[in-house]
């Protein structure tokens, strides 16, 4: 009989612990998510900066762009809110009650065209850049997690800071001016003194510096380098507020860049929750169907919400396109961070989870075997 | 009767000449492109005479289309004269390289043009040839201009705009109390300016000083009985809600009706206070502070507690 001890008679032979599984570095593939989460936007940067008069085809592309990428991303919001109803029933205030009260400042911005309208459409313009910065935070913390980078409250605040930051910078500055002016209507800004950019711009900088520490910190701990996707997100936030500001060109795109990064995810997002409520088998039929239907569906209710019906409220109130665009669109997309606000909260599980997918994944279909562990050796008793 | 006949005829040639001589010259072409100068007062169309002025037109259409106008201050206003725009190297936004590499000096394009109310013409130092963005808008007649300055183009749409513009109280050496900017500059087809909503004058406070004391004035325009009344029907609705559901409500959506309470007074005050932040610093600052703040509060908008 052997001495060495190894499984006594009787008990059970232990298993090797799963090895963990690692989360996909990306939704679809490097270069997707490249593209959509910043590389275009940067490329766009450095076209622009060679070219900054802009010109004809610039402009075309940019309405294209707005018809298939911005105006889509609202309507993915509304229909993610309002296609099942758990979510009506979990956030009844955001789908039910918040509308009426959006709805009242629209109503009271026709009455008032220049007592409430100027107020409710700066209120858009102050709240949107704010909301870039929350889906900046958001994809950086996915990635980040995606990549192994744990982020605790201290480099949470750095990444915080220096995203905030660049909202922060870019509206102190804005806001130092006299008057703007959007389609049409115009509104005095707040007039801050100069001291307050500068406060920002140093601001920006330390926070520049905390949130580089800390991956320099995780680079030399895990001997190897962050994947340069997880930086994106923020150095692409940073590209549209703080340089990309001095390029009219440029500027005017970057709803539609935001807009991009928000489809990439909302449509992963939605594959993975119809896959999860249908049941049906995933398969490349199913992605490019579910994509077309969901794509197209989005793509109609942004035309409705942005063209036609501030089209019907010229037509039937009298007022000019313009100014009927201006408070249709503030009212749509204040509409819009709200939801945004509470159907996004990856502290959620139910929206964690699918978030940390990748599309080859889903096409996985269930069941397929997992790679056996090694067994472990049993002596036969002699 | 010959000689009268003869002298007749000599006069009436001789007053024909002279009317023709007289008459203002016929009005050149105008491009086909607008610049079309948005400010704080409203907005003006600007038509151009490239044959007139080619190289001053063509100079100033780059300029628009290189957002160069965009911050440009009004350095100088006399009624009944002129209304100049400052330098472009002057304006808030450093100009970035490609526009500063665009700024040229343009030799004086002196023609028979004259400088009547509504008018466009370059301004140069004391070398007529060193004319680069600024430009002017005359008010009135002005021939004692003719031939040293070169006229461009003219007001197409907005000589209200220049009016009221010409309104605002200034200083001894006629610069605006107040800033008076060009917030954008275009340039559009002549076919397409109709789709833009061109803005008419915008009244300006006509107090002169530079921190204007009409405070109590925006306040009660904004505090209108109508918008006060409008705010507490929909802060009472919200507060009846929450009384007559909270048995039914959860903790987490009470607390958010609190919250959409918040928003709508906040909102309130800022349409009260937003005029007049610019007359006081620090409520300007606590008004951009708190606007952040309520934006933060905002995200724990039915949130779990």
């Amino acid at each position: 009989m052997t001495t060495a001890a190894v499984a006594v008679r009787g008990s059970p032979a232990k298993q090797a612990a799963p090895a963990k599984k690692a989360l996909p570095l990306y939704f679809v593939n490097a270069w997707v998510d490249f593209l959509l989460i910043g590389g275009i936007s940067l490329l766009a940067y450095a076209v622009v900066s060679l070219h900054p008069e802009g010109n004809p085809s610039i402009w075309n592309a940019g309405m294209v762009l707005m018809w298939v990428t911005s105006w889509p991303h609202f309507a993915a919001t509304s229909y993610r809110l309002y296609s099942t109803r758990d979510n009506v029933r979990e956030y009844p205030l955001t789908a039910l009650f918040v509308p009426f009260l959006i709805l009242a400042g629209v109503v009271g911005s026709f009455a008032s065209a220049s007592g409430i309208a100027p107020h409710f459409v700066r209120l858009f313009l102050f709240w949107s850049p704010y909301h870039f910065c929350g889906q900046t935070l958001g994809i950086t913390l996915i990635y980040a997690k995606r990549a192994g980078f744990s982020v605790g409250k201290r480099e949470r605040l750095a990444i915080s800071s220096f995203i905030f930051g660049t909202f922060f910078l870019s509206m102190a500055r804005a806001e130092t001016g006299a008057r703007g002016e959007f389609q049409g209507v115009s509104f005095q800004y707040f007039g801050l003194p100069s001291w307050v950019s500068e406060f920002a711009r140093y601001g920006l900088m330390l926070s520049a510096l905390g949130f580089a520490f800390f991956v320099v910190r995780w680079c030399m701990q895990n001997k190897r380098l962050l994947p340069p996707i997880v930086l994106l997100p923020a150095l692409t936030q940073f590209v549209w507020f703080v340089p990309g500001t001095s390029l009219t060109t440029f500027s005017g795109f970057v709803p539609m860049f935001h807009a991009m990064q928000y489809l990439l995810i909302a449509w992963s997002m939605q594959l993975k929750e119809k896959l999860d409520r249908s049941g049906q088998p995933p398969t490349t039929r199913f992605v490019w169907r579910e994509s077309a239907r969901w794509g197209g569906m989005n793509l109609a209710l942004g035309v409705v919400l942005f063209w036609a019906v501030p089209e019907l409220c010229s037509l039937f109130g009298g007022v000019s396109v313009p100014l009927a665009a201006a408070i249709i669109g503030s009212g749509v997309q204040i509409h819009h961070f709200f939801v945004d606000g509470v159907i996004w909260k990856l502290r959620n599980p139910r929206v964690a989870s699918p978030l940390l997918v990748n599309l080859k994944q889903l096409l996985t279909p269930a069941g397929q075997p997992v790679a056996a562990s090694a067994p472990v050796s049993v002596v036969q008793p002699t | 009767m010959i000689s009268v006949l003869r002298i007749f005829v000599l006069a009436l040639s001789l007053l024909l000449l002279t009317g023709a001589a007289g008459a203002a010259p016929a009005e050149p072409r105008v491009a086909s492109e607008r610049i079309v100068l948005r400010t704080d007062v409203g907005d003006l169309v600007l038509a151009l005479y490239p044959e007139a002025a080619p190289r001053t037109v063509s100079q100033l259409l780059k300029l628009a289309k290189l957002g160069v106008f965009d911050g440009v201050h009004i350095a100088r206003v006399e009624p009944g004269y002129v209304i100049q725009l400052g330098r472009a190297v002057d304006r808030d936004a450093p100009l970035s390289n490609v526009q500063s590499a665009a700024l040229v000096k343009l030799p004086l394009e002196a023609s028979d043009l004259r400088h009547t109310s509504g008018t466009l013409s370059m301004a140069h130092g004391d070398n007529p040839n060193d004319g680069e963005s600024s430009f002017f808008i005359v008010l009135g007649n002005a021939p004692h201009l003719d031939g040293k300055y070169t006229v461009f183009g003219r007001v197409e749409s907005g000589m209200d705009v220049a009016t009221e513009m010409a309104n605002v109280p200034t200083d001894a050496a006629h610069r605006p109390s107040a800033p008076l900017t060009i917030r954008q500059g275009l340039v559009m087809d002549q076919a397409k300016i109709g789709q833009l909503g061109l803005r008419g004058p915008i009244p300006r406070p006509t107090t002169s000083a530079a921190t204007p004391a009409s405070g109590s004035e925006a306040i009660g325009d904004a505090t209108s009985p109508t918008r006060v009344l409008a705010f507490l029907a929909i802060l009472a609705g919200l507060g009846f809600a929450t009384f007559w559901f909270s048995g039914k409500l959860s903790p987490r959506v009470i607390s958010s009706l609190g919250l959409l309470s918040v928003l709508v007074a906040f909102f309130f005050a800022f349409t009260v206070l937003s005029p007049i932040a610019p007359t006081m610093k620090w409520l300007a600052v606590a008004m951009f502070v708190g606007t952040v703040a309520i934006f933060k509060l905002v995200n724990r908008f039915e949130s779990p507690r």
